[in-house]
C-alpha cells in the first residue's frame, strides 16, 4: 500500500471501519465526548489509587464541609462532605467506578448474549423465529427498570443482582436490533449471491452479514451502556440498587435529599457525574451515528 | 386490512401469553409459600389454602396452574395486597389514573414542543438551529430524570416557592374520585371553589408533568427531525419546489403529513421509556400513581402487588403498539407488507 | 439555567414560564378558601384502633382524634384529669378503682352505622374486656395482639371489671399498681363502642371495628386512602365542644425534606417530625414556627440477647465501647439530643446518676472482643427501620455511622431494611442479631420505660426486643409498682437501671429533644412531651386570611 512506491496516481481506500473512525474523529463534540468517556474509564479502573481518602471513611470532625471553593469550603474535601463526615470527592471516584464500571461490565455481558441470541432468531426462520420473537416483543414490553426492580424483589439486594437485572433489562434491546439488522441484510442482493454459492449459515453470517451490522450494533451498544448507567444510578436512586456501604452515584443522591436544605452539594455532584458520563457516551453515540451515515454516504 | 389486523391480534394474544407466563415464573421465584405469593391471603386457614389449591390447580402440573393463573387474572381477581388486605384490583383502579393523566400530560408537552423542534431541525438542517435543536436533545436525552427532578424541586419549589413540590391537589379540596382524573373529577364534583381547586391542580401538575416530558420531548423532536429530513429529500418534494409552491405548502402541506406517522409509531414504542420515568416522577413529587404504588410493595415486599404491576403496566403497553400498529396500517396501506414479525 | 432556556426557545417555553409567574400568588400558604388544617403526618396507621399497635404514628392518627380514654393525662400539669370519666376514687388498698362516667356523650356515626344511645358502662367493659378476655367475641379479630396491656400486664392485673350502673364502673385489681391510671390515660387504652361491635358482628363483619372505626373523639375518619390522605370531619356532638376547624387532613409523608417543602409552599399547614438538620432553615422562615419539648423517649440499639455471640456480656460491653454516641448525636440529631446513659431520660425523678459510662474506646472495646474470644471480630446483621421517629430522626443513618465505628474494631456489619409493617413482623420472629429501635413514653410513670420493654411478657408481646428476661429483674419492677410512695419506688427503679447498665440487654444511645413545626397562624396545638398530637383545640387565626370570593 505504500503510496510512494507507486507509479499511480492512487487513492488510498480506507476500511469501512477505519473510514467511520476517520469521520468520527472529525467532529470535535464526539471527539470531546470520546475524552471525557476516557477519563471515566480511567476513573473506574483507578478510582482506589485516585481517591484521596476510603469512601467510607467518617470525618467526625468535618461534617458538611461545604465544597473548596466555597468560604467556609476545605482544601483537603475538594467537593465538600456529607452528613456523615465522608468525603464527596473520594464518594464520587467510587461512585464513578460501580455506577459506570458496573455499567460497562453489563452492557458487554448483555451485549454478547443479547447479539447471540439476536443472530440466532434474525438467521432462522418460521416457527422458531416466531417464538422467539413473541418472547422478545414480550419481554421488550416489561419496562427494563421494572424487570430490575423484580429481580431485586425477588433475589435480593446486592451489586450483582443490580447487574444482572439491568443486563437482563438490557439484552432484549440487543436482541431487537441484532434481529432486525440480520433480518434487512438477509434479504439484499449480496446475501443473496453468497447464498447461491453455496455458503453455509455460518459462513453467511460470519463473512456476509456481520461485517455489514457491526456499525449498527457498535451504535446499539453505546446507546445500551448509557441506559445501562442511568438504570443503574435509578435503582440505587430508589433505594433497591447497590447496598449501603458501596458509594453508588444514584444512592448518593438520594442520601442527598435529606440536605438539599443546608448542604445542596450532596445533590448536585452526583447528579452532575451521573449527567456527564451519560452526555459523553450519547456524544460518542451520536457521533459514531454520523459518521456511519456519511461512511456509507 | 382485516387480515393484518386479526393477525395483529393473534400476535397480541400470544404476546400476553408469554408475558403472564414470565410472570407466572417470577412468581414461582419468589420467596415464601406459593400459594400465598399468588394469592395474597397471608397465614391462610387450612379450607382457605385448601380453596386456593383448587382455585390456582396448585396440586397439578406447572401447565394447568399457569392456565388457572392466566384464567384468575384475565377475571380480574389479582389477588390481594399483602399489606392492606385488600382486592389488587381495586387498587390499582385508584392509582392507574394518577399514572395515564400524568403521561398524558407528558406526552402532549412532549409532541407539542418536540414536534416544532424536530421540523425546524430538519428544515433548516446543519445550521444554527439544528444544531440548538439538536444539542438540546442530546442533553436532555442524558439527563437522569430523578436528577431534573431534584434540581427543579430545589429551583421552583424550595427557592422560589412557585410550585408545590408533591401531591396532586391541595388535600383541603375534597374532591370524590369518580373517574380519577383530578380536572376531570374537579369539574364532576361539587366544591364551591372550583376554579381555585383547577388552578392548583395545574400547578401541582406542571412540575411533574414538565419533567417527565423532557425525555420524551427529545425523543420526538430527534425521531421527527430525521422522518422529516427523509420526507424533504425525497423525490416529489423536490418536484414540487420545482413546481414553485411556497416552503411553507411543502412543509405543512406536502411533507408533514407523511413525516408524521412513523413519529407516532415510534412514540407509541417510547411508551415504556416514558412509563419507567413516570414512575421514578411519582416517586420524587409523591404523586399518588402505580409507581409510588409499585415502590412501596417493593418496600413492603407485596409479591402480589408487584407482579400484578408488571402485568398491568406490561399489558398496557403491550396494547398500545398494537393498537398503534393497527391505526398505521389503517392509514397507511404500504405498511402492511413491512409490519414486523411478519416474515 | 433559566436565562439559557428562555434564550433558546424563546416562543415555545416563554407561555410556561409565563404560566408559573401566574401562579405564584396562589402559594402564600393562607389563600385557600377551602377551610381545614393539612398535618403532614410522617407514616400510615397500621390500624384504626391504638388497642393493638404501640406504634406513635399510629396512635397520632387515632387515638387523640378518633377516641378519648376514661381519664387523661395532663402533660403541662404533670396530673391524670378526667376524661369519659370525670370522677373517679382509689380504694384505701388500693385494689378498686370507682369511675363515674360523662353523660351524654355522643359516639360517631358513620355510613354503615347510626348509634341509637349515648356512651355509658357497657362500652368501658367492652373495650376493656376485648383486651383481657381471651372468649370475648372481638378479642381475636385483628390478630389478638394488645402490646401495650400485654406489657404491663394488664390482663394478669385486672381481677374483673363490673358495671355498677349505667354510669359506674369499677374495676378490681389483684395487687396494687401504681402505674394503672396512668396506664389507663395512655394512648392505647382507647374506648369502643359496644353497639357498634354488636352491630358488626349481626353482619358478620366484625373486622371493620379496627378499620371503620367508630369513637366519642373530636373528629370522624371521613375517609382514608392508603400511602396517601386520611380525612377527618369534626364531630359537632363532641362533649368538650365541636373542633373549630372545619376540616383535619393527615397527610401521609414519609420524607421529611417533602414534609418541609410542603409546609413551605403551603399544602401543609403542621407538620410532624422535622429533620433536627433543617432547624435552621425553618428558624428562619417567618410564616413558620418551630415547637420545642424535651421529649420522654429513648433510642436504644438492642440485642437478640439469645443469640450468639450476642449472648455473652463480654461482647455487649465490648460493642458498647465500640461505639461514639456523641457523634451519633451530632452526626444523626444535630445536637438535638442528649447522649443516653440510662434507658430513663435524665429528666424522669427516678434517673440514676451513678451509672457507669460506657466511653468511646475502640482499644478497650477491641481487649473486651479478645476476652470473649472474638479477637479476629465477627459479621453482624443490624436492622434499622426507613422510617423516621420521634427518638430516631434517621434509623439508617445511624446504622451507617454504627457501620463504620464498628468497622475500627473488626466487626462487620450488614445494615437490614424493610418497609415498617414487614419490619415490625419480621421483628417478631426474632430472626435478627441487632436492631435499632426507641421507645416514647406515654406518660411520666418510669415504670412506662420498664416493663413494656424489659419484662418477660413482653417478649411475646413484641416490646422486648432484645428477647432478655431475667425474673429477678422483673421482681424489682414490680415491687417498684406495688408501691405508691415515690421515695420508696426511687431506690427500686435505680436498682433496676443498675442492671440494666450491668448487663447491656441494650445500649441506650439518646434521648431526644421532641420537635413540631407548623404555620404562625396554626394555634391551639401546644406539643406534647409524650407522644401523641391532638387538634381538638386546633384553630387558624382569621386575621391574615383574606376573602377572596
Amino acid at each position: 500500500m505504500a503510496r510512494a512506491s507507486s507509479i499511480y496516481q492512487e487513492e488510498v481506500i480506507p476500511s469501512p471501519l477505519r473510514q467511520i473512525w476517520l469521520n468520527f474523529m472529525s467532529y470535535p463534540v464526539a471527539q470531546l465526548g470520546l475524552w471525557t468517556f476516557l477519563l471515566f474509564l480511567f476513573i473506574a479502573i483507578f478510582a482506589p489509587f485516585l481517591a484521596p481518602y476510603p469512601p467510607d471513611y467518617q470525618h467526625t470532625n468535618a461534617l458538611l464541609s461545604p465544597p473548596s471553593w466555597h468560604p467556609d469550603g476545605n482544601i483537603a474535601y475538594f467537593f465538600g462532605t456529607d452528613d456523615l463526615g465522608r468525603d464527596i470527592f473520594s464518594n464520587l471516584l467510587h461512585g464513578v467506578r460501580t455506577t459506570f464500571g458496573s455499567s460497562l461490565i453489563v452492557t458487554i455481558f448483555a451485549a454478547i448474549f443479547g447479539i447471540a441470541l439476536g443472530v440466532f432468531s434474525g438467521m432462522s426462520r418460521g416457527l422458531k423465529s416466531s417464538i422467539l420473537n413473541h418472547v422478545l416483543d414480550a419481554t421488550l414490553a416489561i419496562p427494563s427498570l421494572l424487570l430490575a426492580i423484580v429481580l431485586v424483589a425477588i433475589s435480593g439486594q446486592s451489586l450483582i443482582n443490580v447487574m444482572i437485572a439491568v443486563g437482563i433489562a438490557l439484552m432484549p434491546q440487543f436482541m431487537r436490533a441484532t434481529h432486525t439488522a440480520v433480518h434487512h441484510e438477509l434479504s439484499r442482493e449480496y446475501v443473496i449471491a453468497a447464498k447461491l454459492d453455496g455458503a453455509n449459515q455460518f459462513q453467511i453470517f460470519y463473512n456476509v452479514i456481520l461485517p455489514n451490522i457491526l456499525d449498527a450494533l457498535i451504535v446499539q451498544f453505546t446507546l445500551a451502556i448509557s441506559i445501562a448507567i442511568i438504570d443503574i444510578a435509578t435503582l440505587g436512586f430508589l433505594k433497591i440498587g447497590a447496598p449501603a456501604p458501596t458509594s453508588e452515584l444514584g444512592a448518593m443522591l438520594v442520601d442527598g435529599i435529606d440536605l438539599i436544605f443546608i448542604a445542596p452539594w450532596n445533590v448536585t455532584f452526583p447528579g452532575l457525574a451521573i449527567f456527564i458520563s451519560v452526555l459523553a457516551i450519547n456524544l460518542v453515540g451520536y457521533g459514531l451515528q454520523r459518521a456511519v451515515k456519511e461512511g456509507l454516504g | 386490512m382485516w387480515f393484518y389486523i386479526v393477525r395483529r391480534f393473534n400476535l397480541f394474544v400470544l404476546t400476553v401469553a408469554v408475558l403472564y407466563f414470565l410472570v407466572f415464573l417470577m412468581i414461582n421465584a419468589m420467596p415464601g409459600e406459593l400459594a400465598t405469593n399468588i394469592s395474597g391471603h397471608v397465614n391462610p386457614s387450612v379450607e382457605q389454602h385448601e380453596q386456593l389449591v383448587q382455585q390456582y390447580q396448585l396440586d397439578k402440573n406447572w401447565f394447568n396452574q399457569y392456565i388457572s393463573f392466566i384464567n384468575q387474572r384475565i377475571h380480574g381477581d389479582f389477588g390481594l395486597s399483602f399489606t392492606t388486605a385488600q382486592p389488587i384490583f381495586d387498587e390499582m383502579l385508584k392509582v392507574l389514573p394518577a399514572t395515564i393523566e400524568l403521561c398524558f400530560y407528558a406526552l402532549l408537552v412532549a409532541l407539542c414542543l418536540g414536534l416544532p423542534m424536530g421540523i425546524l431541525g430538519a428544515v433548516r438542517y446543519r445550521k444554527f438551529s439544528d444544531h440548538t435543536v439538536l444539542g438540546i436533545s442530546l442533553i436532555g436525552y442524558s439527563i437522569p430524570v430523578f436528577w431534573l427532578a431534584m434540581l427543579a424541586i430545589m429551583y421552583f419549589g424550595l427557592k422560589l416557592q412557585w410550585l408545590p413540590v408533591a401531591g396532586r391537589l391541595n388535600l383541603l379540596y375534597q374532591v370524590d374520585a369518580i373517574t380519577g382524573f383530578t380536572f376531570i373529577d374537579i369539574l364532576l364534583s361539587d366544591i364551591e371553589n372550583k376554579r381555585l381547586a383547577l388552578r392548583d391542580a395545574f400547578s401541582h401538575l406542571l412540575m411533574p408533568a414538565l419533567t417527565l416530558a423532557l425525555l420524551p420531548t427529545t425523543v420526538v423532536a430527534r425521531i421527527m427531525r430525521t422522518a422529516m429530513l427523509e420526507e424533504l429529500n425525497a423525490n416529489y418534494i423536490k418536484a414540487s419546489q420545482a413546481r414553485g409552491l411556497s416552503p411553507a405548502t411543502i412543509i405543512f402541506r406536502h411533507a408533514l403529513p407523511n413525516a408524521i406517522q412513523p413519529v407516532l409509531a415510534q412514540v407509541s414504542l417510547q411508551l415504556s421509556t416514558i412509563l419507567t420515568s413516570a414512575m421514578v416522577i411519582e416517586v420524587i413529587f409523591s404523586w399518588p400513581g402505580i409507581g409510588n404504588w409499585l415502590m412501596d410493595a417493593i418496600y413492603q415486599r407485596d409479591y402480589p402487588v408487584i407482579s400484578a404491576g408488571i402485568l398491568v403496566c406490561a399489558g398496557f403497553i403491550i396494547l398500545v403498539s398494537v393498537l398503534s400498529d393497527i391505526f398505521l396500517i389503517a392509514t397507511t396501506p404500504q405498511r402492511r407488507s413491512a409490519v414486523y414479525g411478519s416474515s | 439555567m433559566i436565562n439559557w432556556f428562555k434564550k433558546n426557545f424563546k416562543m415555545s417555553l416563554l407561555p410556561v414560564i409565563l404560566m408559573m409567574t401566574a401562579c405564584n400568588p396562589n402559594f402564600d400558604g393562607t389563600a385557600h378558601l377551602t377551610p381545614g388544617v393539612v398535618y403532614c403526618s410522617e407514616g400510615d396507621p397500621t390500624t384504626f384502633n391504638p388497642q393493638l399497635t404501640t406504634s406513635g404514628t399510629t396512635t397520632d392518627a387515632t387515638s387523640y382524634q378518633l377516641y378519648n380514654r376514661l381519664v387523661e393525662y395532663d402533660p403541662e400539669l404533670g396530673v391524670i384529669q378526667p376524661g369519659l370519666a370525670h370522677l373517679w376514687h382509689i380504694n384505701e388498698n388500693g385494689k378498686i378503682y370507682t369511675f363515674y362516667l360523662r353523660k351524654g356523650v355522643k359516639f360517631h356515626q358513620n355510613h354503615g352505622f347510626t348509634p341509637s344511645r349515648e356512651f355509658n358502662a357497657d362500652d368501658v367493659l367492652f373495650s376493656f374486656n376485648r383486651i383481657i378476655e381471651l372468649s370475648h367475641p372481638y378479642h381475636h379479630i385483628s390478630g389478638g395482639l394488645y402490646p401495650f396491656f400485654e406489657s404491663v400486664g394488664f390482663g394478669q392485673l385486672i381481677d374483673k371489671i363490673t358495671k355498677v350502673n349505667d354510669h359506674m364502673v369499677t374495676i378490681h385489681l389483684k395487687e396494687k399498681d401504681s402505674s394503672f391510671l396512668a396506664n389507663l390515660a395512655a394512648n392505647f387504652a382507647v374506648v369502643l363502642s359496644q353497639e357498634y361491635g354488636d352491630f358488626l358482628l349481626e353482619k358478620n363483619q366484625p373486622q371493620l371495628i379496627d378499620s371503620q372505626p367508630i369513637g366519642t373523639g373530636p373528629f370522624v375518619l371521613d375517609s382514608y386512602f392508603q400511602s396517601n390522605h386520611i380525612r377527618y370531619k369534626p364531630n359537632p356532638h363532641y362533649w368538650d365542644g365541636p373542633p373549630k376547624i372545619e376540616q383535619l387532613v393527615y397527610d401521609i409523608t414519609p420524607n421529611s425534606t417533602s414534609r418541609i417543602a410542603k409546609l413551605m409552599t403551603g399544602d401543609c399547614d403542621v407538620s410532624a417530625l422535622p429533620q433536627s438538620s433543617e432547624l435552621d432553615i425553618l428558624r428562619s422562615n417567618i410564616k413558620l414556627e418551630l415547637q420545642i419539648q424535651t421529649g420522654f423517649n429513648v433510642a436504644y440499639w438492642a440485642f437478640n440477647t439469645e443469640r450468639a455471640p450476642f449472648d455473652n456480656i463480654l461482647v455487649r460491653k465490648a460493642l458498647a465501647h465500640a461505639i461514639n454516641k456523641k457523634a451519633i448525636v451530632e452526626a444523626v440529631y444535630y445536637g438535638s439530643a442528649t447522649i443516653a446513659d440510662s434507658i430513663l431520660p435524665p429528666l424522669s425523678w427516678a434517673y440514676n446518676e451513678q451509672l457507669t459510662t460506657y466511653h468511646y474506646n475502640p482499644e478497650r472495646a477491641r481487649q473486651l472482643l479478645e476476652q470473649a474470644g472474638y479477637g479476629d471480630g465477627f459479621t453482624m446483621d443490624l436492622w434499622a427501620a426507613p422510617v423516621q421517629r420521634i427518638y430516631n430522626p434517621n434509623a439508617i443513618k445511624t446504622a451507617e455511622l454504627l457501620q463504620g465505628q464498628l468497622a475500627k474494631v473488626g466487626i462487620k456489619v450488614n445494615i437490614i431494611s424493610y418497609g415498617w409493617s414487614v419490619f415490625i413482623q419480621k421483628l417478631n420472629s426474632f430472626d435478627y442479631d441487632s436492631v435499632l429501635l426507641g421507645w416514647t413514653a406515654d406518660n411520666a410513670d418510669p415504670d412506662n420505660f420498664f416493663r413494656p420493654l424489659f419484662s418477660c411478657a413482653a417478649i411475646n408481646s413484641g416490646g422486648n426486643r432484645s428477647n432478655w428476661c431475667r425474673p429477678t429483674f422483673d421482681d424489682i419492677v414490680s415491687q417498684a409498682i406495688a408501691e405508691t410512695d415515690q421515695a420508696k419506688r426511687v431506690p427500686l427503679y435505680h436498682q433496676a437501671q443498675q442492671k440494666l447498665n450491668q448487663t447491656l440487654p441494650l445500649i441506650p444511645i439518646a434521648h431526644a429533644l421532641r420537635f413540631q413545626v407548623k404555620h404562625r397562624t396554626i394555634k391551639g396545638m401546644p406539643l406534647n412531651p409524650y407522644g401523641g398530637v391532638s387538634f381538638a383545640k386546633t384553630y387558624r387565626k382569621k386575621a391574615q386570611q383574606q376573602e377572596q370570593k
